[in-house]
């Protein structure tokens, strides 16, 4: 009889009449933010009677461990008030600090970063003093700051002495790179449009006021900022070379494209060509955007540039760079093939019938599964409230997309399990990627424009085999940015780089996490070139646990 | 008399002419004798008043129901003489005159296919009867049916050449039909007879319409003394000097014109195009508007001053016109296609699906709206409804070059996979089968064999595309790609910089 009743249960079972509890896999994503504390809003000055251009773009975002006790915390921008918004309460940046449990504390106040005197756009982290505590370079218009990390919880404003305030200038994204190879960090600054809130421009759809596109604004070339070494910087723009690129620069991400150990700087435009700019050697860049075809489309024409990243995703060992842009334009990924032309992979990679209708913003290569290959994590968000009115396939506010590599550069859309998160719309803006409770898996943090950040726990990566690397230079920058490190472990290399930029208006975690998939059998090997070109070879690295190697 | 009434009074009439009155046939010849007396001396009201005494003593006689109907029609009362003339025909359906009377008349007021069917009886009886020939010439040049006027008046050219208006309905069919230098010779031959100036304007328009604007411009010069509206004659001069690129002359023309107070809608609509061929887009503009406001009435107008606005990338006014055209027109067919191609322009694609609709319930011919239609839906992502009209159009119009070339743009503007890149490439090697000359479809390939690294069609392609339209910027931009990639360093750099120059110049 028993026998009989199991098999009756077996049965139902699988006819569905009765469902076993079944513990279904997490998503891969979850949202954290009111469990974290993190109670901050962006305000943008939100649809001034006027609709400043500068208003629909801001929104930077930084992991940045400012107190060094090894919990990256976060830092966002806020945008502010402009002169046909005032705001009852003056809108405030937001410096959390970790806990180490999960949660953040506001410590926005103590340490003097509350206000701007200028509106707000993004923010670039790193130490540029070479003291071992992160500093920050906050953007904006007209003007920029460089607050100095005093290693006590506390910044100091030094841009006036720094000399780098970038008067006048609209600043969106900003870049440390020790171009010159000298051990420290300089600064490259994508300046956006010629602006002024006494200029008004005026534009509207239907006899209802909108922003005008880009286009209506003049662009301007970047700022490179030398580093002297002691607390200052010198306006070595035109010397490098860079003050002929007029354009409307949004980000930039500074990379070493040719693998010569210099650095060079991808920079994503706004209707006008991105660029390409390959160091010298000798204090000076060349544009070389149009050689490697990633300037323009095929027609000639400027797409919409907005967030930048560059990674290698079909481990062949060159950095491939990822562009996000405009509906209808596609967010454009360009293959580095050791030579110019780069290929534009963009339709192949499944990623132009993925975004066609998204306006994109910040972005990220990130391996959120550990299994070796670079993913894409990016958000997307339209700038023009009426757009609704004149399509039926693009939308205000839109999803953040979370995309599966399968190692040959091939996306996969991942939003059915990578969290509710990526099934709701928002305006995204910047983000930033940092793994904030050190478990291997890379979380991802983005801003919202005049809206609360979004905080994810990447569910995931901790299930398989990492190692995490924190590299501390000597002789060259004390983060390390620009250096290339090559994984060799169970028959694949894995290569990476420390990179600066990145994204749109936003700032990293510098350490590197390799995903190995499952445990490597055999000696792991990890090859190191520093910024400065000294070449290093490191083995005993342990798994699942992050160590720092010091130049 | 208002219509209404004179309608009624005409049918109390008749009732009067059908109340039973003694028939006295002899009686009703006296009066139809009067009647012949006062038109041949040009006394018609009183030969209407005896023929209508007349028809009442001889209801059934068509030959006096078809001269009152004679006689209506001379005084200008066509409907009430199609009523006379449909009486005579009833009453004796073999009476040849009175038939032909009718077919005349109805000729006259417009009713272009009662008239032919009745010719076209009248002839199948006495096919030699020049006059139903001449007239049956007519009505075909009328229903555009030049084939048949041609050989219809071609066969009677002497009764033809007796009348201006005759002369240009044949002129007119051998321009339709490529008998271009046959049309020519007529239209001479009637600057060499005395003729009424009103038949040479008439003459003269069918040349100009027709493009032969050297024998047009004479033959309007020769009535410049004689034709009474001297505006309208003065204005299609003017037009003919536009037309054949003299905008300077013709502007002064048209402004020669509103200085003498005689600026009609046309007149300004004229004026502003030929301000628009010289770049003076401000008064091209001012002018569409005082044309406008002179005529609201004229459609053409706004239609004008649309495509200015248009060229002059003053995209919300050229939607502000539009959308008044729709609202002054709102039964035209080109006046939603006119909105619909602005909201195309400005993006605003689900109202341009709107406006296309509108346009197609209009007028379900047209071409051009059902291709609006197909890539308004497009745009506004009705990509499965948009790629139905496109395949169901390419269909239905296999010669029109334009159709799979704009659907293929449109299949690689969107990301295509493999299968639509495919088909893109089908339907732009469609294109040029019917019209090698397409700049589109041979720039479109020539990426496309780029991007599939075939040099050899790129190259092909490409410097076709720019030896047909050296003056566009993208196509330079890809042959600098091209040469670059074929190690042509020189021809890149000089490609490069074409394109910048045209860039920089807004092409």
């Amino acid at each position: 009889m028993r026998w009989v009743l199991a098999a009756l249960l077996i049965l139902c079972v699988c006819a569905g009449f009765i469902k076993w509890p079944v513990s279904a896999a997490p998503d891969i994503f979850t949202d954290v933010t009111a469990q974290a504390g993190i109670r901050w809003r962006h305000v943008s000055g939100e649809e001034s009677s006027e609709r400043y251009l500068v208003e629909t773009m801001g929104g930077g975002v930084a992991f940045l461990d400012f107190d060094r006790d090894g919990l990256p915390d976060l830092f966002f921008v806020t945008g502010g008030e402009t002169p046909k918004s005032p705001h009852s309460a003056p809108p405030n940046n937001a410096l959390y600090r970790n806990k180490g449990n999960g949660t953040f504390e506001d410590v926005t106040a103590k340490a003097g970063l509350e206000r701007l005197p200028f509106y707000g756009m993004g923010v670039a982290a790193a130490d540029f003093d070479n003291d071992g505590y992160p500093d920050l370079f906050i953007t904006g218009y007209p003007a920029c700051a460089l607050f100095h990390n005093n290693r006590d919880g506390t910044f100091t404003d030094i841009t006036e002495k720094a000399g780098v305030k970038n008067s006048g200038k609209w600043a969106a994204g900003a870049a440390w790179i020790d171009y010159d190879r000298d051990g420290r960090l300089d600064l490259f600054i994508c300046n956006y449009a010629k602006f002024s809130y006494s200029d008004i421009h005026r534009c509207e759809f239907n006899g209802l006021r909108t922003y005008c596109a880009q286009t209506a604004y003049e662009g301007e070339p970047p700022t490179l900022y030398h580093n002297n070494g002691d607390g200052t910087f010198t306006d070595v723009t035109a010397q490098a070379g860079l003050a002929k690129l007029v354009g409307r620069a949004l980000d930039a991400v500074s990379i070493d494209v040719d693998d010569d150990g210099w650095p060079d700087i991808f920079v994503a435009r706004d209707a006008s060509p991105n660029l390409l700019l390959i160091n010298q050697r000798n204090g000076t860049f060349v544009d070389a955007a149009l050689d490697a075809e990633v300037a323009l489309t095929a027609d000639g024409m400027a797409r919409a540039g907005m967030g930048v990243d560059a990674g290698d995703i079909t481990g062949e060992g060159r950095p491939d760079f990822f562009v996000t842009n405009f509906n209808d334009e596609q967010h454009a990924l360009f293959l580095n093939k050791g030579a110019f032309p780069f290929q534009e992979w963009t339709r192949e990679s499944g990623l132009a019938a993925l975004t066609r209708s998204f306006v994109g913003w910040g972005a990220h290569f990130l391996d959120f599964d550990n299994d070796g290959t670079l993913d894409l994590v990016f958000v997307n968000g339209h700038l023009n409230p009426v757009i609704e009115k004149t399509r039926l396939d693009v939308h205000y506010e839109e999803p953040p997309m979370l995309l599966a590599n399968n190692g040959k550069g091939v996306f996969r859309d991942m939003k059915e399990s990578a969290g509710p998160v990526f099934r709701s719309r928002y305006l995204g803006r910047g983000l930033a990627v940092g793994d904030y409770d050190n478990d291997g898996g890379t979380d991802v943090v983005f801003a919202r424009l005049n809206d609360a950040p979004v905080l994810l726990h990447n569910n995931v990566g901790r299930e398989k085999a990492w190692i995490g690397v924190e590299l501390q230079g000597t002789k060259s920058n004390r983060e390390a940015i620009g250096a290339k490190l090559t994984l060799t472990a169970g028959g694949r290399k894995l290569t990476r780089w420390i990179t600066s930029g990145t994204s749109y208006l936003s700032s990293h975690d510098h350490r590197v996490i390799f995903g190995l998939g499952d445990p490597p059998s055999g000696p792991v090997r990890l090859d190191i070139r520093w910024p400065n070109g000294n070449e290093q070879t490191v083995s005993g690295l342990k798994l699942n646990q992050y160590q720092k190697v010091v130049e | 008399m208002g219509g209404f009434s004179r309608g009624l009074f005409v049918t109390l009439w008749i009732s009067l002419d059908l109340l039973a009155t003694p028939e006295d046939p002899a009686a009703a010849k006296q009066h139809a004798d009067k009647a012949a007396d006062y038109v041949q001396s040009g006394d018609l009201p009183h030969a209407e008043a005896e023929l209508h005494t007349a028809i009442r003593l001889a209801p059934a006689d068509s030959s006096y129901l078809t001269s009152l109907g004679a006689v209506l029609g001379m005084q200008g009362k066509l409907q009430e003489a199609n009523t006379y003339f449909e009486r005579a025909v009833k009453a004796n359906p073999a009476d040849a005159t009175a038939r032909r009377n009718l077919a005349a008349n109805q000729w006259r007021l417009g009713e272009l296919k009662p008239a032919q069917a009745n010719l076209e009886r009248l002839l199948r009886t006495q096919p030699q009867d020049s006059a139903s020939v001449l007239l049956l010439g007519m009505v075909s040049e009328n229903l555009h049916d030049y084939a048949r006027a041609a050989k219809l008046l071609g066969s009677i050219p002497t009764i033809v050449a007796q009348r201006p208006e005759t002369v240009a309905a044949l002129a007119s069919a051998c321009y339709h039909t490529g008998q271009r230098e046959k049309a020519h010779r007529l239209l001479e031959g009637l600057l060499t007879q005395p003729a009424e100036p009103q038949g040479i304007f008439a003459a003269a328009g069918v040349a100009a319409q027709s493009g032969d604007y050297g024998i047009a411009e004479k033959m309007f010069e020769s009535i410049r003394a004689s034709y009474p509206d001297q505006t309208k004659l003065a204005y299609n001069l003017a037009l003919i000097q536009y037309r054949t690129g003299h905008t300077v002359e013709s502007q002064q023309a048209l402004l020669a014109l509103v200085t003498a107070g005689r600026g009609t809608g046309e007149v300004y609509a004229l004026l502003g195009r030929c301000y628009q061929a010289q770049g003076e887009t401000s008064e091209a503009v001012h002018a569409l508007e005082t044309a406008i406001h002179q005529d609201p009435s004229r459609e053409p107008s706004y239609a004008t001053l649309v495509a200015i606005l248009l060229d002059a990338k003053r995209l919300p006014a050229a939607l502000a016109a539009a959308t008044e055209m729709t609202k002054v027109f709102p039964k035209s067919a080109l006046a939603f296609l006119t909105e619909g191609q602005v909201q195309l322009k400005m993006s605003q694609y689900t109202d341009a699906v709107q406006a296309y609709h509108r346009a197609i319930e209009l007028d379900s011919s047209s071409l051009d709206a059902q291709t609006g239609l197909a890539s308004a839906q497009w745009g506004a992502g009705m990509r499965t409804e948009a790629q139905s009209s496109f395949e169901l159009l390419i269909k239905q119009h296999p010669r029109d070059a334009d159709l799979p070339e704009t659907y293929a743009t449109l299949l690689l503007d969107s990301a295509p996979d493999d299968v639509a890149e495919t088909h893109a490439a089908t339907l732009l090697k469609a294109a040029l089968d019917l019209d090698p000359g397409r700049v589109e479809s041979h720039y479109r390939l020539g990426n496309l064999a780029l991007k599939n690294g075939s040099t050899g069609d790129a190259l092909q392609h490409l410097e076709a595309a720019a030896r047909l339209a050296p003056e566009e910027s993208k196509i330079q931009f890809a042959l600098a790609r091209l040469y670059r990639r074929l190690g042509r360093a020189d021809d890149a750099t000089s490609a490069m910089s074409r394109y910048e120059k045209l860039k920089a110049a807004g092409k």
